[in-house]
């Protein structure tokens, strides 16, 4: 709202920062537990008084520094440089709120580069124990910058108390910090032992290599259980929304939550294999897999731990389209665009498509990309036939879809310029044709002579064709049910209803007697009202054709519940909500009841043909 | 369309803005330091890697050693003013970066590439000449494109009059050409950081000589010569760099307001004394004058910025919502931080120089 959004399409939805974010927490983490793993076998080598220990502690401190002080590094920076460019406002938020706790980082970042330059430069020419010094040193300063990093990070996703106090240490030491940290050390750990696989398989000499394999492999293994444990805890801590999003592995989450799931006894499986004597090809491979597995691990915890925030980018606090929470009223009373900087500040019939694009880089692009491989808009809008249902999906957001996405905070002109331009502006959809309109069939002459005929009939509906979901499978609101009358006048200076000495009966416009061809009501039948229906059948017993009964006052005659839809069998529309009505007379003392032949017997005076109307 | 109405409302600052201002101040004086040891390293030594004959042992075996080094420490001390110029300046400086987004995040890969690239000339000491050029080269051509891309993003965010692009090119592809301070202001840096890596390699010789390498004085020579030779080119660039300023922001230093002006002034004599003294090639002297000169132009830049803002925004117009705590923390773990570096700086200074 506040900034101008930089328009990603492919690349959009969050893909720069999923990237570059997976590939910092990997070698992150590993800068940690390996500044431990880095003093602690020194220390060993000291120990032991082997000089291979030594230098192989030496060589892999020259991959840790070439890893971590590079790559490590500068995707940190890399990740502060992406959210400000994606999510500029929420960034702003944790700068000014947390500017201490980011400068305290990098107090501890210039301390850390000094101390792993130096711990590398001197390996072997400083005297030991300073040169130990130096290790812990490093090492120590690692572990504080999680500390740092860490309170941030959970604060974006649990900011707890914050969200009423604004203070800094609610903030910072939020309800999920301690569990984040014991699980991430734990992790730490771990990873200075899947890293320790890829350069102590490449020792030549066999017996020092098997050793070395094995001590990396208790590093990947002792921390198992503890970090299962802190995982336990971590989710456990999470506040009942965020932790539903987990335990109910709601279906985006779902594939991230079964990789984790799957991964770890892998892992574990894996670090029991390296301790196998096995050939170096193969333990090199499998250092390799394991590395590959523990990105892919790390990369599913970490899309977990984002996907739980939705949809705020700081839970309670601001969306991922990046409105405040407290701003949600404002914006929907006066509507985005005036809400909004950097966009047109209206909507006109040759901008509709601009603005939409607007509102779409505003309202959307952080979550969907425009043909990329996250949250594809492209996609996920074919199924919207016009634009008309698309804004009815928009206005659903955040009531019907809870917790997925922000409400649409939009006017209803700005809901319509969105659709327009998703469906129109991205699908090529063209506008559809106006619907056709409904006109009743002419009705034919009927043979009534007023000058001769001693009686009228008269039929009619009261309700219409109205309330037929017509997709009883999926949701259902009333059945199939209309209600015919007809009442039979003598004609005369005093009319006088006819009620005795005759039958009504009545069928509908051929085409319409079959609906349950049409409708998947009489399957639903046994689900929706627990009973088995004839096909053709209303609830009541009536079908589409048959005697009238007369009613309760004795003045019409009525056929209750005729089961008909608006779908007739033939042609010539497949809609058509005006069927045709035959109601027809037969007198009382006909032999048989005469439908196919009416007025054979020339006692019938008249037949109406009665339409439904709505 | 009005640029103020583009320009986005800031969040509450922690602290007084005075604060912020001094460590912006401190930090990016410092990281011009280590980026103009950096950089102008790298162009002495591709320069001198170029005028060695092929057989002839590596020139630069001591440049080469340090260059990851200033690059890890230019990087640092990045880190620290970018965040306080975005605590500052973040509404400004976010958006900027928004327009010139693909450039902006293309740093990221370039850094990196120049910092491998920088390694790989560290180790090719005993590699051909033209595979030291290539990597060197590779690591400086890298290292310019990120300034140039700096120096566009640095003059784009205080220039709000001109955002009205992003309608037409809301996909992060502009650059600021158009500026007319823009090249200017590039090889001014560029120019000064030549001044300093003479300087650093003087400063390098310096030490060798007091444990007595072989070269040494030589080395501090040649060091010193780049030196002054570049800072009498970089005042030459200076000028029209000034007067490619705004009249209202340029005029502020020759005259029209006393602070900018002294300051101004303070910093030219400074860098003249820094000229007198490299001619002199009197190390220590040059070094405090030229650090001098740094941390006057670096006040005057930050002046120039104001006027350039004016217009639109103070940083004392920001809303300060105090967090005394945390601060005091983050001034005692400075305190101790920088404790500890010299700690460990002056275990290393006992270590015997590694042998080459």
């Amino acid at each position: 709202m506040n900034y101008p959004v930089w328009q990603l399409d492919f690349s959009g939805g969050g893909l720069l920062i999923a990237l570059i974010a997976v590939l910092h927490v990997y070698i992150s983490h590993f800068a940690i537990g390996g500044g431990l793993f880095l003093v602690l076998t020194e220390m060993k080598g000291y120990r032991e008084g082997s000089q291979p220990i030594l230098d192989y502690t030496k060589k892999h401190t020259r991959f840790f520094l070439l890893l971590t002080l590079v790559l490590g590094a500068i995707t940190g920076v890399g990740i502060w440089f992406t959210i400000a460019l994606i999510a500029p406002a929420a960034t702003s938020i944790l700068i000014h709120n947390f500017v201490f706790a980011w400068a305290i980082e990098w107090v501890f970042f210039l301390a850390e580069i000094v101390a792993i330059l130096i711990y590398y430069q001197t390996f072997g020419r400083m005297e030991r124990r300073s040169h130990l010094t130096i290790g812990w040193l490093y090492f120590i300063f690692a572990w504080l910058s999680l500390f740092a990093i860490n309170g941030i990070i959970g604060f974006m996703l649990t900011p707890g108390e914050w969200l009423r106090t604004h203070n800094f240490w609610d903030g910072f030491f939020n309800p999920t910090f301690w569990p984040a940290l014991f699980f991430r050390t734990f992790l730490c750990l771990m990873l200075a032992g899947l890293y320790g696989f890829l350069t102590s398989t490449t020792i030549k000499e066999e017996a020092f290599r098997l050793r070395m394999v094995r001590y990396c492999a208790t590093w990947l293994l002792a921390p198992f259980l503890l970090f299962l444990a802190s995982a336990w805890w971590y989710v456990q801590a999470l506040p009942a929304p965020q932790r539903a999003w987990i335990a109910n592995f709601s279906p985006e989450l779902a594939p991230f939550l079964t990789v984790f799931l799957w991964i770890s006894p892998l892992l574990f499986l894996g670090g029991l294999i390296m301790v196998i004597r096995l050939p170096q090809t193969a333990t090199r491979s499998l250092a390799v897999v394991l590395l590959l597995l523990g990105i892919t691990y790390m990369g599913a915890f970490e899309y977990i731990r984002e996907g739980s925030r939705r949809p705020f980018t700081l839970y309670g606090h601001i969306y991922a389209n990046s409105i405040l929470a407290k701003d949600l009223d404002t914006v929907q009373t006066q509507g985005i665009l005036a809400s909004a900087k950097w966009v047109n500040k209206e909507i006109t019939e040759e901008n509709r498509l601009v603005v939409g694009r607007q509102l779409f880089n505003i309202m959307c692009s952080s979550c969907h990309s425009i043909g990329g491989p996250i949250r594809d808009i492209r996609k996920l809008s074919r199924k919207y036939e016009s634009v008309y249902v698309m804004e009815s999906e928009i206005s659903g957001q955040g009531k019907l879809i809870i917790g997925c996405m922000p409400p649409f905070p939009g006017t209803k002109a700005e809901r319509n310029a969105l659709a327009t331009f998703l469906i129109e502006g991205l699908q090529g959809k063209k506008p559809p044709a106006p619907p056709a309109k409904l006109s009743a069939p002419p009705l034919l002459p009927l043979p009534f002579d007023p000058e001769q005929s001693g009686y009228v009939l008269l039929a009619w509906n009261n309700l219409g064709m109205h309330s037929i979901s017509d997709a009883d499978g999926s949701f259902s609101l009333m059945p199939p049910a209309n209600d015919l009358f007809a009442q039979l006048i003598k004609r005369g200076p005093t009319p006088v209803v006819v009620t005795e000495g005759v039958d009504i009966l009545f069928r509908v416009e051929p085409g319409f007697e079959k609906p349950a061809r049409q409708v998947d009501f009489w399957k639903q039948v046994p689900a929706l009202f627990g009973r088995i229906l004839p096909e053709n059948v209303g609830l009541s017993g009536q079908g589409l054709s048959g005697p009238m009964q007369l009613k309760g006052n004795g003045k019409a005659f009525v056929a209750k519940n005729v089961p008909v839809v608006p779908y007739p069998t033939r042609p010539p529309t497949p809609f058509s909500p005006l069927p045709a009505w035959w109601p027809r007379l037969q007198p009382r003392w006909a032999a048989k009841p005469a439908m196919a032949a009416p007025g054979a017997k020339g006692k019938q005076e008249s037949q109406t043909p009665q339409r439904k109307t709505f | 369309m009005d640029p103020a109405q583009l320009i986005p409302s800031p969040d509450t600052i922690p602290a007084p803005w005075g604060f912020f201002e001094l460590l912006l101040i401190l930090t990016f004086f410092c990281h011009l330091v280590f980026m103009n040891a950096m950089l102008g390293s790298a162009i002495i030594a591709l320069v001198r890697e170029m005028r060695t004959p092929p057989d002839a042992p590596p020139p630069c075996l001591d440049i080469a050693s340090k260059l990851p080094y200033t690059i890890a420490f230019a990087v640092n001390f990045g880190v620290a003013p970018l965040l306080f110029l975005q605590v500052l300046y973040g509404h400004f400086i976010y958006t900027s970066s928004i327009l010139m987004g693909v450039y902006w995040l293309s740093i990221v890969g370039l850094l990196i590439l120049a910092y491998y690239s920088a390694y790989l000339y560290k180790m090719a000491g005993d590699l051909p000449g033209a595979t030291r050029r290539r990597t060197l080269t590779t690591s400086l051509v890298l290292l310019l494109t990120i300034a140039f891309f700096f120096v566009n993003n640095i003059t784009l965010m205080q220039s709000p009059q001109i955002w009205g692009v992003y309608f037409h090119r809301p996909d992060g592809t502009f650059l600021n050409l158009a500026d007319p301070t823009l090249l200017p202001r590039y090889l001014h840096f560029v120019v000064a950081s030549v001044a300093v890596g003479g300087l650093f390699l003087a400063l390098l010789a310096f030490f060798q000589q007091k444990k007595s390498v072989p070269g040494a004085p030589k080395h501090l020579s040649i060091g010193m010569k780049w030196f002054t030779y570049a800072t009498v080119v970089e005042i030459g660039t200076g000028i029209p760099f000034l007067f490619s300023l705004p009249k209202n922001v340029h005029q502020l230093f020759i005259g029209g307001a006393i602070l900018h002006t002294s300051l101004f002034i303070a910093a030219l004599i400074a860098a003249f004394c820094s000229l007198y003294y490299g001619t002199k090639e009197r190390v220590w002297p040059t070094t405090v004058a030229m650090a001098t000169t740094i941390l006057f132009m670096v006040l005057v830049r930050d002046l120039a910025r104001q006027a350039y803002l004016a217009r639109y925004f103070h940083p004392s117009d920001l809303q300060v919502v105090p967090q005394w705590s945390p601060m005091f923390l983050f001034v005692t773990i400075l305190v101790i931080g920088v404790a500890v570096v010299i700690y460990m700086l002056r275990l290393a200074a006992r270590v015997p120089e590694e042998v080459h």
